[in-house]
């Protein structure tokens, strides 16, 4: 897509695009996430659940940002108007914050609900 | 002993669910090295189980599910060490002297005057009295003692239905060929005079016992151990030993009329040296004390499941034996491959139970003792998925862990892995792939080595029983991932909710995931 961004409809039609990306994005990183944590095995030593959450945060970050880089480097320069530029940057950064809320929350959230899977042993000792 | 520490493993495997046990230790030479290890195996066994002896109950479909209480009884020689001293053959000379003529025309002096402390000797014509003896002489006495209330035990069993009451012993030795013939009518006795003449346990109890031959040499004594020990058992003479004893029991119309079977077994050589590691004996035959401390052969396993047939046939079976006053001897060939099979030990139709807890008990052990050390790291808190587990006494998981180094094997200076009893029961019958199990599992003789070995896969020979029972750990798993999966699965159902105890809950939980594992369900 190399149309050139000019109007107030195409750059909320663009910022609609985002949102609904930014929570896709947030979705296939936390599915990312699951599988990895049950690709690592349970060890002997029980420090799995530190690699487990390493991967948890990296994922987390990596991915939304990601998305956040797109947008920055792909996205924005079709915008030609820099009030409208502006006003998807800002979006953009808004994405950017929610999806990683969305995949911290539900991520956690997930967790409690299958404390005792691999995914809920990235919180940690369960407190009885 | 080591029978009863064979049993004692069938017990930890599973093998007598739902049953209490009641063990009497017989042995003349109660510093005996092998006495020592069934005391540290039993305490091991018992406290795993759980630390109050009040609340130890029998479960089913689990590890260590008999209920055993154990009682031991040593005649005491210390004070009054030869027959001489015992009987006071210097007085009676005197005073009864047809007493004394009739001790010297059946003994020989030096039978006479030998120190006791260290068993009978293969004497069994003195044994089997100064067994008698010591038996009635502690029924008699006041003082509290293991083998009153092993009788008081017997005693209220045969008052609620008919006890079954099994001898483990050889027919060739000492304390045990002295004792299988005169221990019913002892036991009988001891109890008339516990309970001033009410009890019968001739009439309600049913007898079995093993009839055990010889299956092992040891170093030949020299002229100056001879001389110095006046009589010493020499294991040349087993084999004669055992074929005299042999007659004996086809022969004796008493001792027939009171067992209703007994199983016979033996090797076909006397090859195996029970006293590998030497050094401790000094190149000299031990005749007792702490420094004999014999390894454990595979004949033994096959006692105690003789044992284990003997309290699973049928009660109507034995009534008619009993009512006709005949016995039942029974004896089992092995295949001329030279490999045992579990059916071997406990017949066709238990081979696949025995199997499967045999088997799983070894990967409780390789999963508890090892790097992974399930059960400690539970109770600790340390493992955060395996929770609940947390008010298991420290104690019991120590002894858990003893158990299973006396069973498997045990770690020593350097990593290095000593036997315990199955790696030895392995090397009597021939080692390689000669008994019951996968040889890769006896071939580590590190702990490193022992934990690198893939046991799910690797724990059953690769034919006949067991071939098929393995689980595959997929491209990136582990051995460890999958049990521990599995056991988070068994935490939330409900099959340990009959027991009380936290730490024999967890065992429970083991075992179904176990068998689950290694497919037997």
């Amino acid at each position: 897509m190399n149309t050139v961004i000019r109007t107030l409809q195409q750059v909320q039609q663009t910022q609609a695009d985002a949102w609904v990306y930014g929570l896709i994005v947030a979705g296939v990183a936390l599915a990312l996430a699951i599988a990895i944590a049950c690709m690592i095995n349970w060890r002997s030593d029980r420090k799995d659940f530190i690699t487990r959450r390493i991967w948890f945060i990296v994922i987390g970050l990596v991915t939304p940002a990601s998305y956040w880089l797109y947008n920055a480097q792909a996205i924005a320069p079709k915008i030609q108007n820099p009030g409208f530029k502006n006003m998807f940057e800002e979006t953009n950064l808004y994405v950017l914050l929610a999806s990683m809320g969305v995949y911290t929350i539900v991520g956690i959230v997930l967790m409690l609900c299958f404390r005792t899977s691999k995914l809920g042993s990235i919180l940690g000792k369960k407190k009885n | 002993m080591r029978c009863i520490e064979s049993l004692i493993h069938l017990c930890a495997m599973g093998m007598f669910d739902d049953t209490d046990i009641h063990l009497l230790a017989l042995d003349t030479d109660k510093n005996n090295g092998n006495f020592g290890r069934l005391k540290e195996l039993k305490e091991a066994y018992v406290n795993a189980k759980g630390l109050q002896a009040a609340n130890r109950v029998a479960h089913k479909d689990t590890f260590f599910s008999a209920n055993i209480k154990y009682y031991e009884f040593s005649p005491n020689y210390e004070t009054k060490s030869t027959f001489k001293e015992v009987f006071n053959y210097g007085d009676t000379q005197y005073n009864h002297r047809e007493e004394t003529d009739l001790a010297d025309l059946v003994l020989d002096r030096n039978v006479e005057e030998f120190n006791l402390q260290h068993g009978y000797r293969a004497q069994t014509h003195l044994g089997s009295m100064m067994m008698y003896q010591s038996i009635i002489e502690a029924a008699q006495s006041n003082l509290p003692s293991g083998l009153k209330e092993f009788v008081s035990a017997l005693i209220t069993e045969t008052t609620s239905g008919k006890a079954k009451v099994f001898i483990l012993g050889s027919v060739f030795g000492g304390t045990g060929a002295s004792s299988i013939p005169i221990i019913p009518q002892a036991l009988s006795r001891a109890a008339q005079i516990i309970s001033n003449g009410s009890a019968d346990i001739l009439k309600n109890a049913y007898f079995g016992s093993t009839l055990l031959t010889a299956y092992f040499n040891f170093t030949f004594p020299d002229a100056g151990q001879m001389s110095q020990q006046k009589v010493i058992a020499t294991s040349d003479k087993f084999a004669l030993n055992s074929q005299v004893a042999m007659m004996f029991y086809d022969d004796d119309a008493t001792v027939r009329s009171i067992y209703q079977r007994f199983y016979m077994m033996g090797t076909n050589g006397l090859n195996w040296n029970p006293m590998r590691d030497d050094t401790k004996a000094g190149g000299k035959t031990l005749t007792g004390g702490a420094a004999q401390k014999n390894d454990s052969h595979y004949i033994e396993l096959l006692a105690a499941s003789a044992a284990l047939d003997f309290f699973n046939c049928s009660e109507a079976q034995l009534q008619q034996d009993k009512g006709n006053y005949t016995t039942e001897y029974l004896y089992r060939a092995v295949e001329d491959n030279d490999k045992f099979d579990f059916q071997d030990f406990v017949g066709k139709d238990r081979q696949i139970e025995f199997a499967k807890k045999l088997g799983c008990l070894v990967a409780f052990a390789l999963f508890n003792n090892g790097v992974d050390d399930f059960v400690e790291k539970a109770r600790s808190g340390e493992d955060k998925e395996v929770v609940g587990f947390e008010e298991i006494d420290p104690s019991q998981v120590k002894y858990l862990k003893e158990y299973f180094r006396l069973f498997f094997a045990r770690m020593i200076e350097g990593g290095k892995l000593e036997e315990g009893w199955l790696r030895q029961l392995h090397r009597s019958a021939g080692g390689g792939d000669k008994f019951l199990l996968n040889p890769k599992l006896f071939a580590p003789q590190t702990k490193k080595e022992l934990m690198k070995l893939d046991w799910n896969k690797s724990l059953y020979r690769n034919e006949g029983i067991g071939k098929d029972n393995k689980y595959s750990t997929g491209i990136f798993g582990s051995k460890f991932d999958s049990f521990k999966k599995g056991f988070l699965q068994e935490l939330h159902g409900d099959s340990a909710k009959g027991i009380t105890n936290r730490g024999e809950q967890m065992y429970k939980l083991i075992y179904d995931t176990l068998t689950k594992l290694y497919n037997f369900n």
